[in-house]
Formats: structure tokens, C-alpha cells, sequence
């Protein structure tokens, strides 16, 4: 008895507490009925879930997740799509990676936490939370790995300092024209990113760096008054006119979603078209937004839209999202009824299209990305190629070289397109197994082998900033001018002075005529030209300056060198003779260069070029990582590589770079939706021949390897063989089209023909059943 | 699937039902007996006939066929175009029902290349069949040899009975919207829906005329002297 009144306390118990729980979750989530959106005029609560009052003296950053959290469930938000990366086991069909891209050491690495084909999970690279969070941060969206539970997820991480990446609800829904994607991109890089959101929201105004500051502090340590001008702790100074009387701050929300809050992080341009001749997508041009298919209740389960999500996702309503769904519907009896598909979008007839096509191919095939031609069209997307933070330095890179449409079989087996990128990256192979390096490790024992451009960069800066001398120092080699640009890289121009000798390295522009820096001069001479000697003077001075130079500089003309000695020029015997004056770095008794030979060839060959690696460099770089790793033990069977264009680069027995075929060497791909193009501009409008010829580029078109490095050796893939087709049977097949119409007049013919006999013979039974022949030929 | 249905039952029992009618023609039995259905003895006789026809399935037998069904049947104009349309229709019938059957998406590929081709060759035999063997079928009583008094080779008498005209017809009715609904889907005029439908035409289309192109052999043969 006393067991059973036990059992029914607990049962009670038990019941109340799901009732009191469904009755928490209704007050969160259920929704009433409106179609208006509720006015956010709330006040902003901090990471301690304290009311922030801006005339306070050391206020701190805005909190989502108390800010939003009394009507809106941040525990089920963290679980959306854009937040779940890592922690998700429902990935759906692959979507863009991440691209770790380092120009120098030519590494284009796609990354991400979902488990997806040909793309490097962050755990195989060495790459913690917080490096990702470094490296990526500029455009996520907060939450996920930025915000991890323990502060102390590796070494190196500073969350203790820098905060956690809140979910940036604002970066999404904020309607104002306030929120700045670049003002986010900016606190990120700082270290600033508890501060982040507010600065992006344009809230308040965010200065100092955490990136500066000791790892020990704390945000409970507050600013530090002794330090105001390096190590200044990040503060906020909140605009006190967003606030009213009650501390509240109107959030501009709108019901849906800006499409330029999305654009902010799904732009993706042809690489060198200007803006105003960029066509908007189809749907967007009609006036429909993003999130009108791209939907999502409170769980941020977004909609993405694609054939077969409904299965992956285990949400019936996404099927009603895809090109199918919208234009065609569900129910597909109805055939172009005037209610098929959503809001009477437009029913496509297909007219002349054989059915195969919509078995084998995906909408996006014919209606989306670039129409097919001879050279793939080069994009740039936000993500792998930084767009959309402006400032005065240039955010946007040029690698990952992201390629559109190739046509590629997708997960369901229908022919879709794609985005590609080729992957180069340096890595270590121990038998079968495969591990990238990071670039810092490259760097490292690759020495100066990798920083040709920047030696050059370096000299010229020196010459700019403190010779003093009239004009634009340059760099003259191999018939082309190289001078600094803002980046503190190197440009490339034409040279068109004919006066500067062969030899000549270093020289001065003014008003585009190139002269030598230092001007021929005989050092024999009683007395050298006072004009020659300053200039000698002022070089000497300047490359003085040069950082982690390898000797004092001087100047050899014929037999004679010139140096300063405390602050005099001394012209001594030259340890070798030269036909024009040469700069050089005195080490000893020994002379070098200011630029090697190999920087040389190497600034050449690359500076104005896509490419960022020449083979040499390469070699070397792969005798340098043999050589460390010696040093360090026996190196067995590890072996390492440079991967780019397709193709695995290794040194052979002689040590010559040889380049082979590696799976880990095949391009990352990841399908296209959009730009959706209107029908009259869809791929097969002209007619079959659109693809079915013997030349078709949508058949026979050919990858070619890409990468960083500057090579004849790339991988070739060809169209037909991506897609999975034999490639002679798509020829004779687009040949068949050339005799078509013959085929169909032939046809034509033979069913007028037939057609009459029937007819006559019809007719003939029916003219003697009526007795009409019979009494004609009774007279 | 409903298609694969009606296509295995109809063909089926377009066998049996031709098959039965030999075995009682061979038999001679009465028509009392005919009412019943064939028991174990057409079992028997069909078995024997299979194994008859296997032994004879070579080359020679081949020649031996082409002796008795086309070169003594048809004048040598014809002969070719009766060839032409019965390797045609056969290898079309082979390709389209093997992916109608078998195969759960619509033909491509090398299939589709080879039953494009060969519907080419398939409406030019019908046409010239049908405009140089129509009067030989006509409906209306004689027909021109008969006429004449002349006699077919190795037949009994030159009466083509009205089996053999009325399969004629269908089959050549059949292979019009053969030639009809394929020329439709090549066309751009017809949207995505038309054009299922008129494959639906299509494939019933070749159903019948797979049949009366059976049921014709069988009965222009039929009367056929030992």
C-alpha cells in the first residue's frame, strides 16, 4: 500500500512536470496566428544575463543568447543548419566547404566539420575551434564550434580573452542598413568576439583588440588604464540614441529575412565582371526573396531545396520547395492545372524535350549557373574567397580558382552542375595514409625558398622609403618592371626603356622612363660626379635598413667597391670585377646579390602570374621538409608531396620533382542552385543540338588541373568521363543529329504514304458497302 | 507495370490460342473436341514442335523458311522488303520491350541510337509493303491472283483468308501510329505531358502490332501445303 502511494506521487509527480515543460515550450514557441511581426523593442542583456545600461562606464557587449532568449529558444536554434556543422548526423547532399587558402605556400585546403566527399575535416588538420574560429570567422554566422562549451578546447585557444561566438542573430535577421559584415570580419580577426555582434549591428561603436592582450586577462579584469594605446582591453560605446527611457533598443527585424543578409555570405561572381552587369537570378528579379524557399520555423532546420532532402531530412514540406515542388507540384496528375506547383509559379511544358532528360538530369542542368561553354567560368563565392569586407586594404583573394558548371553526377545519380576546386596542399605520406601540413609548417622549413616576392618587396620598400630619391625605385628583369604596390607585393609592367643595360636589376622610374638606379659611372676617374656619389650614398643608407640582411651593402662598379664606414663612403678594391654597377650584400670576404639569382627566376616567373609556386621552388621546398625531418629521425617510409592541378608532386630516387596521380588529388566539387536563369535563356532552347553534337562542350569539354603551382603537369578530366558517359557513343550520337531531318522527312513521308493507302482502302470498303463502286460499274 | 502486365498476358495468350488452333488443325479433331481446352496431348505436340523447330534453327533451316514463307510466297520485288520489315520489327520489338519489361527507366543510350535507326528502316519496309502488297489484301473479295485463277507456291488455292487480310490491316493500322507517335516525339511542338502520351500510343502501338504481325505469319501460313 505504501509502495503504491509512492509510485502514484512519482507518477504525479511526473505528469506535472511534462504539463509544466509543454506549457515552458508554448510560452516560447507557440505562435498565435499573426502574420504581423512583433515590435523588438527589448532591452539588451549581457553574457551574465545583466540588463546593459549604456551611460554605465564600462558596459559590455550585447548577449543573444539573453537578449533573445525569453521569447526564443537559443538551445533549439543551436541546432540549425548553419549552427550544427559539427554536431549534426544529418549532413543532406554536399554544400561549399571551406577553403583554407594560403597564397604563399600555395594551400587551397576544403574544409568542413561535415563529413562530406573530398573535403578535410579540421580535427585531420590540426585545426582546433579556435584556429577554424580564426580562420573562418569573417563570414560564420556564430554559434557551433565558435561557441564551444569548454573554454579550454586547445593550447593555443584564447576564449578566456576573446569570449565565445554567440549565435549572430542579427547577422541574419537585421533589417537595418547599420549592419556591417565587414565592421563583423574585422572584431573576428581582432579576437574581439564577444564584442562582435554588436559592432556588426552597428549598436555601438567597439575599439581595442583582445588579440593584444595577455592570455591571462579576463573580461572580470575590465579595461587596463596603463595601457591606452597597444594593449587597450576591447570596450563599447553603445549609440545612446537607440536606447529609450526604459533601456530598450528597437531591433529592426523584419518578418523575412533581407536577401542581402544572405548575399553577405552566398555571393558568388564571375572573377572580372563588372557589377552593373551582373543578372540577378530569375526568382529574385520576380520579386521573390531567399527565405520565400529557403525557409525555416524556430528550429533553423533551413530548407535547402534539393531533390531528396525530404528523405535525408525526414521533413515532408521540403519537397514542396524544390524547382519540382514550386513548379510543378506534388500531385502530378494535375498536369498544369491552374493550381499546380506553389502560388501559380510557372508550369514548364518541356516542349520537345524527350522524357529521359528529366530521369537523367537534374532542373539546374538547363536552368542554372553559366550556360556551358569552351572555358569554365571562373567565380569567386563569399566564403572561399572573402568577399564582402571592404576597407582600405583588399580583403577579396584570388585563390581558390572556383570554377562553374561541371557537370557532375550527384549523390541521386542525376546529372547536375557543379563548382570546382582543384586542392594543392603540402602533406606527408606514410604508406597509404595521407596528412596535410599546415602552412606554418611549410614556412618554416621551407625558409626563403618561398619569400622570392617578398625579398624583392623588401629591397624596393627600402629604396622607396628612405633613399630619397626622385621617382619609383623598380626591379628590371627579363625585359619587365616590378614595383611595389599598397599590398607591399609586386607588380608587373611592360618595360619600355631601351637605355637600361641587360644587367641592370634595380632602377628608377620617372614619368615612365626607367633609368639605372645607380648611373654608370668610371671609378677610375680623379674625381667621381658628386650627383653619382649621393645617389651611391643614399642606396647604401637605405639597404641598411633592410631587415635580416645577410652583410653590409655595397656597390661594385669594375674593380672598385663602395661601402659606408660610419657614415662615409669608402671605395676599396672589389674582390671581383663587374660590367655596371651591381648592390650587393658583403658577408666577410664574400659577395652575394641583393637578389638571387633563383629570386630572380622566381619573381619572374610568378609576380603577375595566378600561379604562386614555380617547380623549382617546389623542389626545393620538398628537399628542405626531407631534410628537417631527417634531422629529426630515420624517415622510413614517409615520404612527402605537393599537390596541385590534379596531380601529386614528389622527388624521384635522383631528387627531381616527378608528378603523379593520387586520389587526394582530385578536385572538390559541391552542386549549383543558383543563378537560375529564365527559360528562354535555359540550356537546350535552340534545340537539341544545344548538346547533342560531335563538338558539344557540355559532352567532350575538359577539366584542366589548376593550382597554385606554375606547371605543364596537370590532370585533364574530360566531361563526358565526370559525368559518367561513354564518351564515342555521345559522338555518334550528336552525330546522328546532323541527319535528323532527313530522318524525320523520311519519316513524314512514309506515314503520308501509309496514311493514304489506309485511307483509300478505308474508303474503297466503304464506297462498296454503300454499294457506290458496284453501281458505278454496272452501267 | 500495367503495361508489362498487358504485355505478357497478351502475348502469352496470343501463343496459346494459336498454338491450340494449330494443334486441332494438325489433329483434325471435331469440333466437339475443339470447345474443350487442349489437354495433355497439345502439351506433348507443343514440346514436339518446339524441339522440331530448335533442331531446325540453323542456317539451313533459315534458308529452308525463307524458301517456303517469302521466296515462293512473294515476287522478287517484295522479297527484300518483307525481309527488311521482318528483321526490322523483330530487332525493334527485341530492344523496345526488353527496356519496356525489364529495365525501370526509358531506353537510352546505345538502345535508343539502334531503335531510332531501326524505326527508320521499319517505315520505309511498311510503306513500300504496304503500297506494293495492299491489293493483295484487300477486303473486298479476290484478290488479283485469285482473280486470275493463278495459285500461290506451295498453297492450296491463292485465297488469302480474311484472318490474314484483317491482320494485315491492323498491322498495318498499328504500324502507322508506330511511325506517327515517333516522329511526334522528335518533334519540339508537344509539351512534356503530350509526349508521354503519345509514348503511351507508341508502346501500345508496338504491342499490336507485335501481335498481328504473329497472329498474320500464323495465318498466311496456316493453309500452307506439307
Amino acid at each position: 500500500m505504501k509502495h503504491r502511494k509512492i509510485l502514484l506521487i512519482i507518477l504525479i509527480g511526473l505528469i506535472a512536470l511534462s504539463i509544466l515543460d509543454a506549457q515552458t515550450d508554448r510560452k516560447i514557441q507557440k505562435w498565435d496566428g499573426s502574420l504581423t511581426t512583433p515590435v523588438h523593442q527589448i532591452p539588451l542583456r549581457d553574457e551574465f544575463d545583466q540588463l546593459i545600461l549604456p551611460s554605465e562606464p564600462y558596459p559590455l557587449p550585447y548577449s543573444t543568447r539573453y537578449s533573445c532568449a525569453p521569447c526564443h529558444d537559443y538551445s533549439l536554434i543551436q541546432k540549425g543548419l548553419h549552427f550544427n556543422a559539427a554536431s549534426s548526423f544529418q549532413h543532406g547532399r554536399l554544400g561549399e566547404p571551406w577553403v583554407w587558402a594560403d597564397p604563399k605556400t600555395g594551400t587551397i585546403l576544403p574544409v568542413s566539420y561535415r563529413p562530406w566527399e573530398r573535403m578535410w575535416a579540421p580535427p585531420q588538420l590540426g585545426l582546433s575551434p579556435w584556429d577554424f574560429t580564426l580562420l573562418f570567422g569573417r563570414h560564420l554566422p556564430g554559434g557551433g564550434v565558435s561557441e564551444p562549451e569548454d573554454v579550454i578546447t586547445s593550447p593555443e585557444s584564447r576564449w578566456n580573452v576573446s569570449g565565445k561566438i554567440e549565435i549572430n542573430c542579427m547577422a541574419c535577421h537585421n533589417a537595418s542598413r547599420m549592419q556591417s559584415h565587414s565592421e563583423w570580419a574585422k572584431q573576428v580577426l581582432r579576437h574581439n568576439f564577444r564584442w562582435a555582434a554588436t559592432a556588426a549591428s552597428g549598436f555601438g561603436e567597439v575599439g581595442g583588440m583582445a588579440s593584444r592582450l595577455p592570455g591571462t586577462w579576463d573580461i572580470y579584469d575590465g579595461p587596463n588604464p596603463d595601457d591606452t594605446e597597444w594593449a587597450v582591453v576591447p570596450s563599447v560605446r553603445y549609440r545612446p540614441e537607440i536606447f529609450d527611457s526604459k533601456h530598450r533598443v528597437f531591433f529592426d527585424i523584419p518578418r523575412k529575412p533581407d536577401d542581402m543578409r544572405c548575399l553577405a555570405c552566398h555571393s558568388v561572381s564571375p572573377v572580372n565582371a563588372q557589377k552593373y552587369s551582373i543578372e540577378e537570378d530569375i526568382h529574385s528579379a520576380a520579386g521573390l526573396m531567399c527565405v520565400d524557399c529557403h525557409r525555416n520555423d524556430i528550429s533553423h532546420a533551413m530548407i535547402r531545396g534539393y531533390e531528396g532532402e525530404t528523405t535525408e531530412s525526414q521533413n515532408s514540406d521540403t519537397a514542396e520547395f524544390t524547382c519540382q515542388g514550386c513548379h510543378i507540384g506534388q500531385d502530378l496528375s494535375r498536369r498544369g492545372g491552374p493550381s499546380s506547383g506553389r502560388l501559380g509559379a510557372p508550369y514548364p511544358r518541356h516542349s520537345g524535350i524527350p522524357a529521359v532528360h528529366f530521369e537523367k538530369l537534374s532542373c539546374t542542368v538547363c536552368h542554372a549557373g553559366p550556360l556551358p561553354a569552351k572555358d569554365f567560368t571562373r567565380v569567386r563565392t563569399s566564403r572561399a574567397n572573402r568577399l564582402g569586407i571592404y576597407g582600405v586594404a583588399q580583403w577579396f583573394t584570388d585563390l581558390p580558382h572556383v570554377i562553374e558548371p561541371v557537370f557532375i553526377r550527384d549523390q541521386a545519380g542525376k546529372i547536375a552542375p557543379h563548382r570546382l576546386i582543384w586542392p594543392a596542399f603540402w602533406g606527408k605520406r606514410e604508406g597509404e595514409a595521407i596528412k596535410p601540413l599546415k602552412p606554418a609548417e611549410v614556412e618554416a622549413a621551407a625558409g626563403n625558398i618561398l619569400a622570392s616576392e617578398e625579398h624583392a618587396a623588401e629591397i624596393l620598400t627600402a629604396f622607396t622609403l628612405y633613399s630619397g630619391i626622385e621617382g619609383t625605385p623598380v626591379m628590371a628583369a627579363d625585359g619587365k618592371i616590378y614595383e611595389l604596390n599598397v599590398d607591399g607585393g609586386l607588380d608587373v609592367s611592360s618595360s619600355t626603356s631601351e637605355e637600361l643595360h641587360p644587367k641592370t636589376l634595380w632602377a628608377i622610374k620617372i614619368e615612365g622612363t626607367v633609368k639605372s638606379l645607380i648611373p654608370d659611372f668610371d671609378p677610375e676617374a680623379e674625381e667621381v660626379d658628386i650627383d653619382t656619389e649621393n645617389r651611391i650614398h643614399k642606396v647604401l643608407e637605405s639597404l641598411a635598413t633592410v631587415s635580416q640582411a645577410p652583410g653590409q651593402p655595397v656597390l661594385i662598379q669594375k674593380n672598385a667597391m663602395y661601402r659606408l664606414v660610419e657614415g662615409f663612403l669608402e671605395k676599396t678594391d672589389a674582390p671581383k670585377t663587374t660590367e655596371t654597377p651591381q648592390l650587393c650584400w658583403l658577408s666577410g670576404d664574400y659577395t652575394q646579390p641583393l637578389l638571387s639569382e633563383f629570386d630572380i627566376r622566381t619573381v619572374v616567373a610568378i609576380v603577375g602570374d595566378e600561379h604562386t609556386l614555380t617547380e623549382e621552388q617546389v623542389e626545393r621546398v620538398l628537399q628542405a621538409l626531407s631534410q628537417v625531418e631527417n634531422a629529426q629521425g630515420p624517415a622510413g617510409s614517409r615520404h612527402f608531396f605537393y599537390i596541385s592541378g590534379g596531380k601529386m608532386f614528389h622527388l624521384d630516387e635522383s631528387g627531381h620533382l616527378t608528378a603523379a596521380e593520387h586520389a587526394a588529388a582530385e578536385p572538390t566539387i559541391w552542386p549549383l542552385g543558383h543563378r537560375v536563369r529564365p527559360a528562354q535563356q535555359s540550356l537546350g532552347i535552340n534545340g537539341c543540338t544545344d548538346c547533342h553534337t560531335e563538338q558539344s562542350v557540355f559532352f567532350f569539354n575538359t577539366v584542366k588541373g589548376d593550382g597554385p603551382l606554375k606547371t605543364q603537369r596537370i590532370a585533364l578530366r574530360s566531361a563526358s568521363t565526370l559525368m559518367g558517359l561513354d564518351t564515342p557513343y555521345q559522338r555518334l550520337f550528336g552525330l546522328s543529329f546532323r541527319i535528323r531531318p532527313v530522318f524525320k522527312v523520311v519519316l513524314f513521308i512514309s506515314a503520308l504514304v501509309v496514311g493514304s493507302v489506309l485511307l483509300i482502302a478505308a474508303l474503297l470498303a466503304l464506297a462498296r458497302y454503300s454499294g457506290l463502286i458496284e453501281k458505278r460499274r454496272q452501267p | 507495370m500495367i503495361f508489362r502486365l498487358i504485355t505478357v498476358v497478351s502475348v502469352v495468350a496470343m501463343i496459346l490460342v494459336l498454338t491450340a488452333h494449330r494443334y486441332r488443325k494438325t489433329r483434325g479433331t471435331s469440333k466437339k473436341s475443339q470447345a474443350r481446352i487442349p489437354g495433355k496431348g497439345y502439351l506433348v505436340w507443343l514440346f514436339q514442335r518446339i524441339w522440331a523447330f530448335l533442331k531446325t534453327a540453323g542456317i539451313k533451316g533459315w534458308r529452308d523458311r525463307y524458301q517456303r514463307w517469302i521466296a515462293l510466297r512473294y515476287p522478287a520485288r517484295d522479297r527484300w522488303i518483307i525481309v527488311c520489315l521482318g528483321i526490322s520489327l523483330s530487332l525493334l520489338a527485341a530492344s523496345g520491350f526488353l527496356f519496356a519489361l525489364l529495365s525501370p527507366v526509358r531506353m537510352y543510350g546505345s538502345f535508343l541510337l539502334l531503335h531510332i535507326t531501326l524505326g527508320g528502316v521499319f517505315a520505309v519496309c511498311l510503306t513500300l509493303a504496304t503500297v506494293f502488297r495492299a491489293r493483295d489484301y484487300n477486303l473486298d473479295g479476290q484478290n488479283p491472283e485469285q482473280a486470275r485463277g493463278a495459285s500461290v507456291p506451295g498453297r492450296k488455292s491463292a485465297v488469302r483468308t480474311i484472318q490474314e487480310k484483317i491482320f494485315f490491316w491492323i498491322f498495318v493500322v498499328s504500324g502507322l501510329s508506330l511511325i506517327i507517335t515517333a516522329l511526334a516525339q522528335m518533334l519540339p511542338y508537344f509539351t512534356l505531358n503530350a509526349q508521354l502520351d503519345v509514348f503511351e500510343v507508341h508502346r501500345y502501338s508496338a504491342l499490336v502490332s507485335l501481335l498481328s504481325a504473329i497472329a498474320f505469319i500464323y495465318f498466311s501460313r496456316i493453309d500452307d501445303k506439307k
